[in-house]
């Protein structure tokens, strides 16, 4: 346990003096610091401010003294902090990611299982040449035609934007809101389509597996039902990997999320930082690198827990894997 | 009536090898309450044949032929849903391996109560009880304790006694034991032989016990059946079968077990291997191996002939011919005399043979 | 029936000896390169025969099995007219859609099948609003997201084997070390840092490519470390040792081609993965340039049309890009289930 903890605080030190030297070696640190129009008379009170004509081992510790403190400097385009700007944003991507993981595991799982438990027939077959494309497509691709489809063919849903919000816990999240949910649906698929095809392909393995074992044997020679056994019997074990697998999936989907955000306009994280490339605002995307490692150091941590908490010969022996 | 009735049983298991007969031409019957020792070699089909009779024989294995009538009903044309109904409730099965064959994230208690549920309408809370009962049964104490535990952390002796009282929990009709004690310490072995044979007793339940040890049976069971590659070479009465043992190959598994000889003498044993089940020879699928070969043994594969009442053998030259009588060659049937040196002839002969 | 036939027909061939194939493959990187800048036609024919050629010997023996499937026909047959279509796009397509001069801005936005305004082409697939054939780009765009995908792959795969090889070879600290910038790069996902690499470079072809090496080696690595392992181990390695056989004979020689195989499926779906990630990148505006766009830029300048009903600008290349990834996907599957010896019943 504390082995992983110390593993994760280096991870996070290796980033940030990769994020430093990175900005350093890229180009000249007050870039960084400045709109690119500023005046020379800004551009020296700033290098004084920020102590840019110091040794670079001051400004590194400059740099991770205020990064301690939040503060990653300030967003050009908002004229706001970057750190408050990106928390701003972060639950509308945190919400689409997880929504989006969800959905890949209720899309995802059960098909894997069913695909895993007619491997030979053309059931499981066609299951598979699906996630071949669900898996294929692009995920801006799938976005395209999910709005193509639902919003200017069908007018079921919207295309862009976010709708209402509800404040849950302080945060305003669109998912709880009557009007919020529609708007999430389109999106949250999209992310959900790749995921999803993983998850049934991992699915389809384990269930093959589980399936030619003894204890599937027996469970039939008790006279359990065939559904019971592929859902209770086969799932509960290959549930193990599949959670494992998905925990760390979470980050990966807060990261697709930047292209899907582009697509529907929502209006997340992601989409601040893609906005931010495009203008240069270079204190956001800083401070989004920053935010991201930190969000997935600890999901790691995390999901870490969450192993040794399912597979109960781990949690009982006291022996961790 | 008979519990159970096999006639003429085929699995065929259809390799990219060839077509191995797993069991071919397989007949027995049970009567109620009646324990049957299956005894046999690995590959023989023993186990096989357990799985036969409650239809759990995976791909690409097969039955293909026989009738199997459980009090007088044809298993071999139930439909799916049937079969379901039969299995647990009015067949059990006890495997060999209990680590593997309970599934190892799911509490015992779930396992249990959902052989009950699967079969009858029967609340949470009194299935739980049944469960407690019956694993008390069984020899398990704090069974209520013990019900919430996983598998792995039982005993090797108690995983199995769990499994028994699984396969006791419904009252069935019969219980097909398939090696339960092999991959046991051998105290636990012979603790769970006499509980089971208890246990039946006291129940009233009919038992196929599968095994490749005789010495195992020899206690327990009421009639024994020897099978070799696929068929059942020789059936009777316990006592009888061990004192007047009729086929060769029965012969050679009791002068095998250890102990018989003097001390100093060399372990007596069957010559040859097991057959390659994908590519038997015609004829006696034993005639490689036995010291009684003779004409006929090669061409024709024997049939099946009741030597006097309840006892079968499938041999062209079998060692006993009727209650009382002696061996044709002579010699007491104990000793190992199928391993010591046999007239050349035969091992001649047996050494050309591909 | 066909693939017994020509699978017999092939045989002498596919007996050449093992240095040829990296002679091959030496040979086809740099034609690569040369085949950017629309080299000669036989040059170019000379790469798409090797590059099939050597398909096939890494299929050595295993041909009966891959083509078992009627879907494996379908796919490779379908991943061999994309080829051929990428590699002669300029013999192939009616209209270059980089000359300026070609262009004429009447022909802007046209529905397919409509005939340009001198009536010298019909724009098969419809045009965009500089009047850009789009069947061309298509073609074009094939090439430019082919060529990026398969120079990076191969790039990445060789500093990859050599890491992981070095690394299992090496082990103690180096080992750690090494292993250690594995995995820190591969917990974050891919598009994640490809995006801050291409924030950082700007844009540009070659930043790119360098881009999706950086993003794909370690997961090479990796893969080549644990295989290299478990080959360490085996008997003919110490066998190797034991006959006085130089350490880089033995990783060159010995080592390396038993780590090949499982590279093979990696890599083939690394490739469509790369494809993908190059077209998100080109489509969030920050791949390749415009001067020449992928198929993932042509899919973000129609984007804006489709709502509107112009819909061929965007889908058409769309369409492609699937075809192109779902035949790569298809035929790294079906080696996947060819070349796995667990799955051998």
């Amino acid at each position: 346990m504390l082995k992983r903890m110390a593993q994760s605080l280096f991870v996070i030190a290796a980033m940030v003096v990769i994020v430093f030297f990175g900005v350093y070696m890229v180009g000249n640190p007050v870039d960084i610091l400045i709109s690119p129009d500023a005046t020379q008379q800004e551009i020296e009170a700033t290098k004084a401010r920020f102590g840019l004509d110091q040794p670079l081992y001051v400004q590194f510790l400059q740099f991770v003294g205020n990064a301690l403190r939040g503060d990653l400097g300030r967003s050009f385009v908002h004229g706001e902090d970057a750190v408050s700007l990106i928390l701003h944003y972060m639950p509308a991507t945190l919400e689409l990611a997880t929504l989006g993981l969800i959905f890949s595991v209720l899309l995802g799982l059960p098909l894997g299982v069913y695909a895993g438990y007619r491997a030979d027939r053309w059931q499981g077959r066609a299951i598979m040449t699906g996630t071949i494309f669900g898996f294929s497509l692009p995920n801006f691709w799938v976005g395209m035609l999910l709005i193509l489809i639902f919003s200017v063919q069908l007018q079921w849903l919207p295309s862009t934007g976010r709708g209402e919000t509800v404040e849950v816990l302080g945060l305003h999240l669109s998912v709880f809101a009557p009007g919020g949910l529609q708007y999430l649906l389109l999106p949250a698929l999209t992310l959900a389509l790749y995921k999803a095809s993983l998850v049934a392909r991992l699915a389809r393995a384990g269930t093959q597996e589980a399936l030619l074992q003894d204890y599937v044997k027996f469970a039939r020679a008790k006279g359990v039902s065939e559904t019971r056994i592929l859902f209770v019997h086969v799932l509960k074990n290959i549930m193990i990997p599949v959670v494992s697998v998905l925990g760390l999936e979470l980050g990966s989907m807060i990261a697709f999320a930047v292209v899907t955000e582009t697509v529907f306009s929502w209006p997340g994280m992601g989409k601040l930082l893609i906005d931010s490339i495009t203008k240069l605002d270079r204190p956001v995307i800083v401070a989004y690198l920053m935010m991201t490692v930190l969000i997935f150091v600890t999901i790691n941590l995390v999901v870490d827990l969450l192993y040794t908490w399912l597979d109960p010969r781990v949690r009982l022996s006291g022996v961790s894997t | 009536m008979n519990v159970l009735e096999v006639s003429q049983l085929q699995t065929h298991f259809f390799t990219r090898q060839g077509v191995v007969k797993a069991v071919d031409g397989v007949d027995f019957s049970l009567a109620e309450g009646q324990v049957l020792g299956l005894v046999g070699e690995s590959g023989s089909g023993k186990s096989v044949t357990g799985f036969s009779i409650l239809g759990l024989v995976d791909p690409p294995g097969r039955v293909v032929g026989g009738q199997i009538r459980f009090r007088g009903q044809d298993l071999a044309g139930c439909t799916p849903a049937q079969m379901r109904a039969i299995r647990g409730d009015r067949i059990a099965m006890v495997f060999q391996d209990p680590l593997m064959t309970l599934n190892p994230v799911l509490r015992i208690d779930t396992q249990m109560i959902e052989a009950i549920q699967s079969h009858h309408r029967v609340s949470r809370r009194a299935a739980l009880d049944r469960a407690c009962d019956v694993l008390t049964r069984v020899g398990i104490s704090s069974a209520r304790e013990r019900l919430n535990a996983y598998p792995h952390q039982f005993s090797g002796g108690m995983r199995q006694r769990v499994a028994i009282a699984i396969a006791l929990i419904n009252e069935p009709d019969l219980i097909i034991a398939d090696e339960p004690t092999t991959a046991l310490d051998v105290t636990i072995q012979s603790q769970i032989l006499s509980e089971v044979q208890a246990l039946t007793r006291d129940s009233g339940t009919a038992l196929i016990w599968i095994t490749h040890d005789l010495a195992v049976v020899a206690g327990m069971a009421d009639r024994i059946a020897v099978m070799y590659a696929g068929r059942i070479v020789e059936t009777g009465p316990t006592d009888e079968v061990l004192a007047r043992p009729s086929h060769p190959y029965t012969v050679g598994l009791l002068g095998s077990i250890p102990g018989q000889g003097r001390r100093g003498a060399t372990l007596a044993q069957i010559p040859g291997m097991a057959p390659n089940m994908a590519r038997l020879p015609a004829g006696c699928a034993f005639a490689p191996r036995c010291g009684r070969v003779g004409q006929g043994c090669e061409t024709a594969a024997p049939e099946a002939r009741a030597l006097w009442a309840g006892r079968t053998v499938r041999c062209h030259h079998p060692v006993a011919s009727g209650p009382g009588h002696g061996s044709v060659d002579g010699g007491a049937p104990m000793q190992p005399s199928v391993g010591t040196p046999v007239p050349p002839a035969p091992v001649a002969q047996e050494g050309g043979r591909p | 029936m066909i693939a017994r036939r020509s699978v017999a027909a092939l045989a002498p061939v596919l007996e050449l000896p093992a240095w040829s194939v990296w002679g091959v493959v030496a040979l086809s990187v740099l034609a690569l390169f040369s085949a950017v800048d629309a080299a000669s036609l036989p040059a170019r024919m000379a790469l798409l025969a090797c590059g099939v050629w050597l398909f096939f010997r890494a299929l050595h023996g295993h041909l009966e099995q891959y083509f078992d499937r009627p879907a494996a026909y379908l796919s490779t047959a379908m991943l061999l007219v994309f080829l051929v279509l990428a590699v002669f796009a300029p013999e192939f397509s009616p209209q270059n859609p980089y000359d300026l001069a070609q262009l004429s801005i009447m022909d802007g936005r046209l529905p397919p099948g409509s005939a340009s305004s001198d009536g010298a082409l019909v724009f098969r697939l419809g045009t965009d609003e500089q009047g850009r054939d789009i069947y061309s780009g298509i073609l074009y765009g094939l090439r430019v997201s082919l060529t990026v995908s398969l120079v990076a792959t191969f790039v990445a795969m060789a500093i990859g084997v050599f890491v992981g090889m070095y690394a299992a070879w090496a082990g103690g600290r180096v080992e750690t070390v090494l292993m250690r910038l594995v995995d820190l790069q591969l917990s974050f996902p891919s598009i994640l840092v490809a995006l801050m690499l291409m924030a950082a470079f700007g844009r540009g072809l070659d930043k790119v490519v360098i881009a999706l090496i950086i993003v794909q080696w370690a997961y090479y690595a990796r893969t080549v470390r644990g295989t290299a392992l478990a080959e360490t181990s085996k008997d003919y390695i110490a066998a190797a040792r034991c006959l006085g056989f130089s350490d880089a004979r033995i990783l060159l020689r010995h080592l390396l081609p038993n780590c090949i195989p499982p590279l093979l499926v990696i890599s083939t779906i690394q490739v469509a993965n790369t494809i993908v990630l190059e077209s998100s990148l080109s489509f969030l505006g920050v791949g390749v340039p415009i001067t020449s766009p992928s198929l993932g830029l042509l899919i973000a300048n129609g984007y804006g049309y489709m709502l509107s009903g112009q819909y061929w600008m965007s889908m058409f290349p769309g369409v492609a890009l699937l075809a192109i990834v779902v035949a790569i996907n298809l035929v790294g599957d079906r080696l996947r289930d060819t070349l796995n010896p667990r799955l051998k019943r």
